[in-house]
């Protein structure tokens, strides 16, 4: 009966959910930087943590379609040389573009203020492809939507995706819709280059447009030949993650790689095991058609 | 390669079992808000005591029984909204909306179970969903091995008779797993 039992019960198991997401490594970066580590102990409080009801972070964008976008679009948008934001009214919202991806951010800040809009836009490390991207969410009360949802309401920020469409507008967004009399308070994180040994708040896929093996295949690969493929780059890897079993300094270079970002200049972390991953990321849809 | 800095450890526990921690607290959550709310407030415990995560495979043990001790506060009344895993709300809500509807014996199965106390349920769960020996539900349930084995021994019991009186026969469902698998695809 025993067995039987077991048996029973594993097989009422509800469905396991879709695993490791963009919206999980967001909120893996969201977590870190939130409260970030200091000499033993990370300093916030969960209540802190649980307060900031509207003060979202903001923080990683893990693109499946990462690209680089240049915020700087002159001449589309009306250009004002002394403003780092381009902010224009347009039938019923303020859209907003970076015009200056390094400007200090008290910039954004006044120029958002004298328009009414209690957003704060700040500027942070992140990997290559998604240097120039707006991170989402960009609204809290996205929360609970699914993305169609969220399309046809008209009173939440919105992102304005790259020209020419984005089959997947959260990760390559070069600014934003506010409704005009838009009531609640937001943070827009921008990414910018990171610095030698600066931490990324937004890692895209390794093969992502822009990062080092861009269009390349790795998922499945062996760790030795990822290895070297990064090695040819200059990146080296940082930190391997084993499903099920935790960080691990080195693994055997038979194993094969599941996944993978750049997690510092130069410096990768591998999500690997002894077998296959059955469900690999798919290609950027900007990366060429393979055959 | 030294040992990696505690940001850089954490990354790694994170992606090695955010799966495993997922399909717990989704499996014991019935919205989608519900389960981000609880994903994010055991990894942010998780990040706050990250010098207390054990290596190796106790890790995925001491995170389920942090995720255990959240979803407990939860069903206190305990939650809040956090601001955090917004995209991760809307993505369980998109793969809730998938998830296809079970068979009519599943269905009698888990109208069963449900019947069982929190206690039975929780452990029969962790060793038939998570997989886990009886030694290591105790570890999560903070426990001792001895109390867990023979509660996992009634619970089992318990199961039985909730089966038996709704007409399903225990015996027969041993050489049925393969048909009943079918049914749940």
């Amino acid at each position: 009966m025993k067995r039987d039992i077991d048996h029973l019960v594993a097989r009422i198991a509800p469905d396991p959910g879709p695993g490791m997401t963009t919206g999980a490594r967001e909120l893996l970066r969201e977590i870190t930087t939130d409260a970030p580590y200091t000499a033993g102990s990370v300093v916030r409080t969960r209540s802190r943590l649980l307060r900031r009801r509207f003060a979202v972070p903001l923080i990683a964008a893990f693109a499946a379609c990462a690209v680089a976008v240049s915020w700087l679009l002159p001449g589309v948008l009306g250009p004002h040389a002394a403003n780092a934001l381009d902010i224009r009214r347009e039938d019923g919202y303020y859209v907003i573009t970076v015009k200056q991806l390094f400007a200090d951010p008290a910039r954004y800040a006044k120029e958002l203020r004298d328009r009414g809009l209690n957003v704060s836009l700040t500027v942070k490390p992140v990997s290559p492809g998604l240097v120039g991207s707006v991170m989402p969410p960009f609204d809290q009360r996205y929360n609970g939507l699914t993305n169609e949802e969220i399309a046809r309401r008209k009173d939440l920020i919105s992102p304005i995706t790259r020209p020419g469409g984005c089959e997947d507008s959260w990760s390559c967004a070069i600014g934003l819709k506010i409704p005009v009399g838009y009531r609640g308070k937001a943070s827009v994180m921008l990414g910018r280059k990171g610095r030698p040994r600066e931490r990324f708040l937004a890692f895209g896929q390794l093969n992502n447009l822009g990062e080092p093996l861009q269009c390349e295949a790795f998922v499945n690969r062996t760790v030795g030949e990822v290895r070297s493929m990064l090695s040819r780059r200059g990146v080296v890897i940082g930190v391997f993650a084993v499903p099920l079993k935790g960080p691990r300094s080195d693994v055997p270079a038979s194993w094969h790689v599941h996944e993978g970002w750049l997690t510092e200049p130069g410096k990768a972390l591998l999500v690997a095991a002894p077998g296959r991953n059955p469900h690999p990321w798919p290609f950027s849809k900007d990366c060429p058609a393979r055959h | 390669m030294g040992p990696p800095d505690p940001e850089q450890r954490f990354e790694a526990v994170y992606m090695a079992h955010y799966a495993a921690v997922l399909s717990y607290v989704r499996r014991r959550t019935d919205s989608p808000d519900d389960a981000a709310d609880a994903i994010a407030e055991t990894f942010a415990t998780a990040w706050r005591r990250v010098a207390d995560i054990p290596d190796g495979d106790g890790a995925r043990l001491w995170l389920y029984g942090v995720a255990r001790r959240v979803l407990a506060n939860h069903r206190r009344g305990e939650s809040r909204r956090t601001a955090l895993a917004t995209r991760l709300r809307a993505e369980l809500s998109a793969w809730a909306e998938e998830a296809p509807a079970a068979g009519r014996d599943v269905g009698a199965v888990r109208e069963a179970f449900r019947r069982l106390g929190d206690d039975d349920r929780e452990l029969l769960s962790l060793v038939g969903w998570e997989g886990l020996t009886p030694a290591e539900a105790a570890r999560v349930l903070g426990r001792s091995r001895g109390a867990v084995r023979v509660q996992l021994h009634r619970a089992r019991k318990r199961l039985a008779k909730e089966l038996d009186s709704a007409g399903l026969d225990v015996t027969r469902y041993g050489s049925r797993a393969t048909a009943l698998v079918e049914e749940r695809r």
